[in-house]
């Protein structure tokens, strides 16, 4: 089956999944709404064997990086292009990368959400293991929360980290080490 | 990183910190153990001790800059690393490496899993008390990574994967060195089977132990050879050939129990297999069809600026699948630069198969799982 026919089956069910209009490069790319992310994974994998979720991450685009995000200003400018690129929304971009080991099929699936505090989506937690500390991950560096994740903590940063330092417009706090 | 501390012990339970200043654990990993005398009731993995935010600082550079951080990631294979974020970049702005580049690539490559395997095999006889193989394993390496810095001048952080080719074609004399490496090397695995892999001491404290089934290995979403050494036929390099792989001749080494000694000795063979293909890629660069000196893509500008978009690309490098998801907006710096690092997901696994385990184990299971700590942190 490919995933042009899993797309159509799913579209049944799913109305609100579409084909995204920026590709993933090599990869069929679809967008699916936050409410049913959960659902339409939990059909991908008991109905098509997608068992193995390689990635889940997320993409800040309000725009370019801030400088005050970095101890000093780095060595290395930021660049010249300061101005909000033309893709600038207020979003948090979800993006996981799931494959069916048996037949190697790969898709990329997007989620839009609003760029707020509290901005969730639901936890892929139970379907695959792999979400457990990859959402942690997300979670550490974006604040994005995943519903029904129960260990849901900072994982690389310290308990006492202030912010969410992969959001564009972070600023660190000096502390001692500065 | 957490400060969590035991809470609820029941009687005659113990809490344990194995780390993160712990020799066995090849890093900074801390472990929360809860343990009712010699048997482990919790296993908690604690990470983050190496954090130095990889992800954030590609954000600050230019793309040729960002080349170098990759290199930190896992430090022992650090050519896999160059490899998956020029293949991702690439991907992004449409550039094809040439072919010569492409064999250059995967010889580094097969030689680099040849030295982070050798890595393992000395540092886990080191876990489980057999101190010669180390020595063996460490002379090996040394000419592997002898070979690196007479191609690149490097011996542990290469950059010599750039966007678009590679930074150098090979040094006279540097292929008969290689071939003369990889002849001194094959008879090695040999001995190395008689040092430590069917060592009855070995043997009888990796198998059997630290068991992962394949629906939980596939779950947790492991790679490399600890995803194989459960049964589970995956290589990245057979899935999604890239660079010359579809042209070259090897089998991906698959194991049966998914116990410790599987996935030891999973990376034994593979370092068999990866000395043929390095013999396939030598013959093949000595060719006729390949030029000299055709090892950078023509057009590629010293600063340059691919298109906006997104582009996933991965590689199996010696500790699974590592890949780079690269999100351009069309200005000079990346926009976005995830790193799924094999190591992070593969060592998550632990506070499952940790739980009912001996003390003792934990050391043979940890070391099994081969883990970086730079890659796990990043």
């Amino acid at each position: 089956m490919t995933a042009e026919e899993i797309f159509t089956k799913l579209q049944a069910s799913f109305s609100g999944l579409r084909i995204a209009e920026a590709q993933v490069k090599e990869y069929p790319t679809w967008t699916v709404p936050a409410q049913s992310v959960r659902a339409v994974f939990e059909q991908l994998h008991s109905e098509f064997s997608f068992g193995y979720l390689d990635v889940v991450t997320a993409t800040d685009w309000s725009g370019p990086v801030s400088p005050k995000g970095y101890p000093q200003s780095p060595a290395v400018a930021i660049g010249a292009a300061a101005a909000p690129p033309a893709s600038a929304r207020d979003v948090f971009e979800v993006v996981y990368i799931v494959t069916a080991l048996s037949t190697g099929i790969k898709l990329c699936l997007r989620c839009e959400i609003p760029r707020k505090e509290g901005a969730s989506v639901p936890s892929l937690y139970g379907i695959f293991m792999a979400a457990d500390w990859q959402e942690r991950e997300v979670y550490d560096m974006f604040g994005i929360h995943f519903e029904g994740h129960p260990n849901l903590k900072r994982i690389l940063t310290p308990e006492t980290q202030q912010g969410y330092p992969l959001r564009k417009d972070y600023e660190h706090i000096p502390d001692k080490f500065d | 990183m957490t400060s969590e501390t035991p809470t609820a012990l029941k009687a005659g339970q113990m809490f344990i910190n194995f780390g993160p200043q712990h020799p066995s654990t090849h890093g900074v990993l801390r472990i929360a153990l809860t343990v009712e005398g010699e048997v482990v009731i919790k296993g908690d993995p604690d990470v983050g001790f190496l954090h130095r935010g990889m992800e954030k600082l590609f954000e600050a550079r230019n793309y040729s800059q960002a080349l170098v951080l990759t290199d930190r990631l896992d430090y022992t294979s650090a050519m896999h690393n160059n490899l998956a974020y020029c293949l991702a970049v690439e991907r992004l702005a449409g550039i094809q490496a040439p072919l010569r580049a492409q064999y250059l690539r995967a010889l580094t490559a097969e030689l680099n899993r040849i030295a982070s395997h050798l890595v393992f095999f000395g540092t886990f006889g080191v876990d489980m008390g057999a101190f010669t193989p180390f020595l063996y394993a460490f002379r090996e390496r040394e000419m592997i990574l002898d070979l690196f810095e007479m191609l690149c001048g490097g011996r542990l952080l290469y950059s010599y994967v750039r966007i678009g080719g590679v930074s150098a074609d090979l040094p006279a004399g540097w292929t008969e060195k290689c071939r003369e490496f990889i002849k001194f090397f094959k008879p090695m695995l040999k001995d190395y089977d008689t040092l430590l892999s069917f060592n009855p001491i070995f043997k009888s404290r990796t198998e059997g132990v630290g068991i992962i089934s394949a629906d939980r290995a596939v779950s947790w979403g492991l790679s490399g050879p600890t995803l194989r050494a459960s049964g589970v036929n995956y290589d990245v390099r057979k899935a999604e050939p890239y660079c010359v792989y579809d042209k070259l001749d090897f089998k991906a080494p698959i194991g049966k129990t998914g116990s410790c000694w599987d996935r030891y000795y999973c990376r034994m063979l593979e370092m068999g297999q990866s000395a043929e293909i390095a013999l396939q890629c030598l013959d093949a660069l000595s060719g006729q069809e390949l030029t000299p000196g055709e090892i950078m893509a023509k057009g590629v500008p010293k600063i340059f600026k691919p298109p906006a978009g997104q582009a996933y690309a991965h590689v199996e490098a010696s500790r699974g699948d590592l890949g780079f998801f690269a999100v351009s907006d069309g200005s000079m710096n990346p926009y976005r630069m995830h790193v799924r690092g094999p190591s992070f997901i593969n060592v998550a696994i632990l506070q499952e198969i940790l739980a009912g385990c001996k003390i003792a184990d934990v050391v043979a299971i940890l070391g099994s799982l081969d883990i970086v700590l730079g890659e796990v942190d990043r």
